[in-house]
């Protein structure tokens, strides 16, 4: 009962999100929204994330750890979240970079296999 | 839970703000407000989706869904006070009643013996439908399903022979009299055991050691086993009470053990045993003399390993058969019956007397589910419209399915909360009212094993029934649900299943009012019968008068007159008399063949003998009919006389006078008089050939030495006691009173078990048909607030509130007619289970159907009363502008 989303957007995978969301903190703590924007902006208006998916994204990751939160003034000067990447959560980004990079290049290869040995 | 708690904390605020950020970017990019609005939230999505997936992020346990269903559920339960209450009363009656009574049940039929390896036990005796020989027959005292009693010859033998028990005992029970050194005689509830008793049971006595079978010769014999209560209550509780010595009847016991705590043999819920002792069985009774048969033991055997019940019947009477061989007259026809300890001990009528009582309170739970199931799946419909809201929010048809089980879960649990409390009264309640007899009924208790079947069962029916209208209610038309008015969306199935709850309860009700109906009854019937005397205002009581031999002594029977001219004078008494062998109500007989003097011995020629005082019959009020009574003048050196009652006279001497003739008993004695038939055993027990000798001129047999004190007193017949027990110790300084009672309670007692069936019965068919009758109101108030908007239509269009009300009226008519035909249907066909029960009543009386069919319809017009009328005062102005 969702509504509906743009044939020209590209879904994003739950998952993809959550690595998505972890880059952006890398840069350093956010509320939600310029999270979204920094992913928009990021890819160039290629990747449009419905914004709301961007929340039950940043509670899955706060529920494992590798962000927390703390309070503070948004630009309207009301009160707001800023995330912010844990240790563990620094870790993860690695690991989840990696594993991102291995996939895409196994992915490339198939689409586009090399001259032929 | 906290972290959760926190994240999700100002949720709200986060998404707020998010979405005000957009606008504002929207705004800065030159968008209208509106339109920057619009795009923003457009962006964001579906703000109530965005809430539920952020916090279903952190209901990582199904368990805390669970927590939040259930909260859920116990906000909206008290928003409908009037359901809720009404459900969780009826549920927790079912609910405890049902509990209650499998809790009885429990621990009188289906509850083991408390005994090591208990399925190896069992009772061994002969098999009473073999006939019994000669002269002088004592019956035993039970009836107890087939067993007949044991000889002490056969005992012996059977003992001696046996390859198929590991062990085997043989007991008699005894009253003897027991006197602590300064103190009163009283009366001891004594057991003589054979050497092998505890071994059989497995029981090690707590303290000391137990008998062998040096204990069962003469002479070596006077050891005792107190039991631990006495060990408690007596002695104080004294660690070197063994060794001590008890005196019973006059001779030291020396005390050998005492028995564990909670252990007592037989089985019953009368008193227990106080004393065990050996069974001494002297020389006399080791032999076979032709005429002495006295079958006055009863037996218990452990079975050896790997031997089954079958295999030891079939040795145990190839045994028998051999004994038959070798005693062709003395063990003729005698076979040898082994059952199961456990069944012989609860007894089949109480197996089957309970599992009927049990059985109607299985159908007080089942009306009582029925009705509640009615009750949540109205409620359902009320809420369809709830349902429709949050589904269109995105909530998962099976997420609402959970929700509400939940709910009906909540429901469920409460009323057994509730029921079990119930149930706990309940138990201590039937505990104080079960009758006597009833094995085991004292040990009843409200424990883990029922609490867990009650809980099993509450939450089983509480899912099943909850399953229902949950399925249902999320199974709907949205659009339809949704819709103003939303009795226009009725779907067909639901009220036809409300329907069909109301004409199971109506017919299930009918069931139990026809059972209740059937044992009132079968008990007023049973109240009309004439017991032949009257045993208001009578107190009986047992003094025992010869110590040894086996006839009246001169000095036992001065006593006794002593005795009787004392009690005469006491202030309250209307008449005194004794009587030795048997009084009514009694379940002891003593019966003897008989025969006109002159004729030869016929088929049926049992007379049961009673030696009584002279005023006897005065004092029972037993009626005259022919002859004379007993007197004074009928005493030991006078011709011997008897008076017979009219079954006698019918039996011995039809068509002719008895007065005047003789019957042998053995040696002829003259019938002075007949008297009116007295029924043995109470109400139900058949009337039978019965003489009266005077006490004076017979010998009395070896096995009753004590005579009965039959005393007539004004009223407050307790009262007197004292001034007994001084009258015969006035006499008799050694002796106690044993077995005071009010023959108004002894009979109290026979008919307990039939009091107590109706009763319960009655309760249940009350509860049923309240019960049912809820239903009933319940389907028509239901069926009047949905078409409440209808009617206003009509009753504004001209109809007249008859014609209004004439559907509803014949909804009801239908409902109840069609629960009177099933449940009389099913009446008719169980009626055959409860014949068994039933006293001089056809289990298919018409008139008690009738009776029941009537006080259905009578409450289920009651029940529709209040909507009818309310139908018929809608007022339509109202009734129109309702939603």
């Amino acid at each position: 009962m969702s509504t509906r989303r743009d044939a020209g957007r590209i879904e994003l995978l739950q998952g993809t999100l959550d690595l998505l969301v972890l880059r952006t903190l890398r840069l350093g703590p956010a509320h939600g929204h310029a999270i979204a924007k920094a992913i928009e902006r990021g890819s160039d208006d290629v990747l449009q994330v419905e914004q709301g998916s961007l929340y039950p994204a940043l509670h899955r990751l706060i529920k494992r750890g590798w962000i927390s939160f703390r309070e503070g003034t948004s630009e309207n000067n009301r009160r707001a979240k800023f995330y912010y990447l844990t240790p563990r959560g620094r870790r993860q980004l690695d690991v989840e970079t990696g594993r991102w990079d291995r996939l895409a290049r196994a992915i490339a290869r198939i689409l586009r296999p090399a001259a032929q040995e | 839970m906290r972290r959760a708690r926190r994240a999700l904390d100002g949720l709200e605020q986060d998404i707020r703000e998010h979405i005000d950020l957009e606008v504002q970017e929207n705004l800065a990019r030159g968008l209208a407000p509106a339109e920057a609005r619009r795009q923003a939230m457009r962006k964001f999505g579906n703000v109530a989706l965005v809430r539920e997936d952020t916090r279903a992020v952190w209901a990582w346990t199904r368990l805390d869904q669970l927590v939040q269903d259930a909260r859920y559920g116990l906000r909206t339960l008290p928003r409908s006070p009037g359901f809720t209450a009404v459900a969780i009363l009826t549920l927790a009656l079912g609910i405890g009643g049902s509990t209650a009574m499998f809790s009885a049940v429990d621990a009188v039929v289906l509850r083991a013996l408390p005994f090591d390896e208990h399925d190896r036990l069992v009772a061994v005796g002969t098999d009473a439908a073999a006939a019994a020989p000669v002269t002088l027959v004592t019956l035993p005292a039970r009836p107890s399903a087939g067993l007949g009693g044991i000889a002490p010859q056969d005992f012996l033998d059977w003992r001696a022979r046996q390859e198929v028990f590991a062990a085997l005992a043989a007991f008699s029970r005894a009253n003897l009299t027991f006197r602590e050194p300064g103190g009163e005689p009283e009366e001891l509830r004594v057991l003589r055991v054979s050497s092998g008793f505890f071994e059989v049971l497995r029981i090690g006595p707590a303290l000391g050691r137990p008998f062998s079978a040096e204990h069962e010769i003469e002479g070596a014999h006077r050891v005792a086993i107190i039991s631990y209560s006495l060990w408690q209550s007596r002695f104080g509780a004294a660690p070197d009470v063994v060794s001590r010595t008890i005196q019973l009847e006059g001779q030291a016991y020396e005390i050998r053990g005492v028995a564990p705590a909670d252990f007592t043999y037989p089985i019953t819920s009368d008193r227990v045993t106080d004393v065990w002792i050996p069974l001494v069985i002297p020389d006399d009774e080791r032999i076979r003399r032709p005429g002495r048969y006295s079958a006055n033991l009863q037996a218990i055997g452990r079975l050896r390993d790997r031997v089954s019940l079958d295999q030891a019947a079939a040795r145990m009477n190839q045994v028998a058969r051999a004994l038959e061989a070798e005693h062709p007259e003395w063990n003729k026809d005698r076979r040898i019956r082994i059952q199961p300890l456990q069944e012989y001990v609860v007894g089949a009528p109480t197996r089957a007397w309970m599992s009927l009582l049990l059985g109607a309170v299985a159908l007080v739970l089942l009306i009582v589910c029925a009705n509640v199931a009615n009750l949540m799946l109205a409620r359902a419909t009320v809420r369809d419209r709830e349902i429709a809201i949050r589904m269109t929010l995105g909530a998962g048809r099976w997420r609402i399915v959970r929700q509400l089980l939940i709910e009906n879960l909540i429901l469920w649990v409460t009323a057994a909360l509730v029921g079990l409390g119930l149930a706990l009264w309940g138990v201590q309640s039937l505990r104080a009212v079960m009758p006597e007899g009833i094995p085991r009924a004292a040990t009843m208790t409200l424990d883990l094993r029922v609490i867990a079947v009650a809980s099993a069962a509450a939450i089983g029916t509480g899912l099943l029934f909850g399953l229902l209208p949950a399925v249902y209610s999320s199974g709907l038309q949205l659009s339809a649900a949704l819709k103003h008015g939303a009795s226009v969306g009725k779907r067909a199935t639901r009220p036809r299943i409300r329907r069909a709850l109301v004409v199971a309860e109506i017919a299930l009700a009918l069931v139990l009012l026809v059972g209740a109906g059937l044992f009132i009854g079968s008990f007023a019937r049973l109240m009309q019968v004439d017991l032949g005397f009257d045993h208001r205002g009578v107190v009986t009581s047992g003094v025992m008068l010869f110590r040894s031999g086996p006839s009246l002594t001169r000095d036992g029977w001065s006593a006794l007159e002593e005795i009787q001219d004392r009690v005469r004078r006491i202030p309250g008494v209307e008449g005194v008399a004794a009587i030795a062998g048997t009084i009514p109500l009694w379940t002891s007989t003593s019966a003897t063949r008989t025969s006109v003097a002159g004729r030869p011995v016929t088929q049926d020629s049992r007379i049961y003998i009673s030696n009584v005082t002279p005023d006897y019959h005065r004092v029972m009020r037993i009626p005259l009919r022919a002859g004379r009574y007993l007197e004074d003048a009928d005493h030991a050196g006078g011709t011997p006389t008897i008076v017979i009652n009219e079954a006698a006279s019918r039996r011995f001497f039809p068509g002719e006078d008895p007065i005047g003739r003789s019957l042998n008993l053995p040696g002829p004695r003259l019938i002075a008089g007949v008297v009116g038939d007295v029924r043995q055993g109470g109400f139900e027990m058949p009337v039978v050939p019965a003489a009266y000798l005077p006490l004076a001129q017979s010998p009395v047999p070896t096995s009753a030495r004590s005579a009965q004190l039959v005393v007539r007193a004004a009223d407050e017949q307790l009262a007197i006691v004292p001034a007994l027990r001084q009258a015969v110790s006035a006499v008799l300084p050694d002796e106690p009173l044993r077995d005071v009672r009010r023959l108004d309670d002894v009979l109290a007692r026979l008919t307990a078990q039939r009091r107590f069936s109706m009763l319960v019965l009655s309760l249940f068919g009350v509860l049923g048909l309240m019960v049912a009758a809820v239903g009933v109101y319940g389907i028509l108030a239901y069926d009047v607030e949905q078409q409440r908007h209808e009617i206003g239509i009509r009753v504004a269009l001209g109809a007249s509130r008859t014609r209004v009300v004439g559907p509803l009226v014949r909804n009801a008519a239908t409902l109840t007619a069609l629960g009177v035909l099933i449940g009389t249907t099913a009446a008719w066909l169980l009626s055959s289970t409860a014949r068994a029960f039933l006293f001089q009543i056809e289990a298919t009386d018409v008139r008690i159907f009738a009776a029941a069919v009537v006080v259905l319809a009578a409450s289920a017009l009651l029940a529709s009363l209040v909507p009818v009328r309310r139908a018929a005062t809608v007022d339509p102005i109202s009734a129109l502008r309702q939603d």
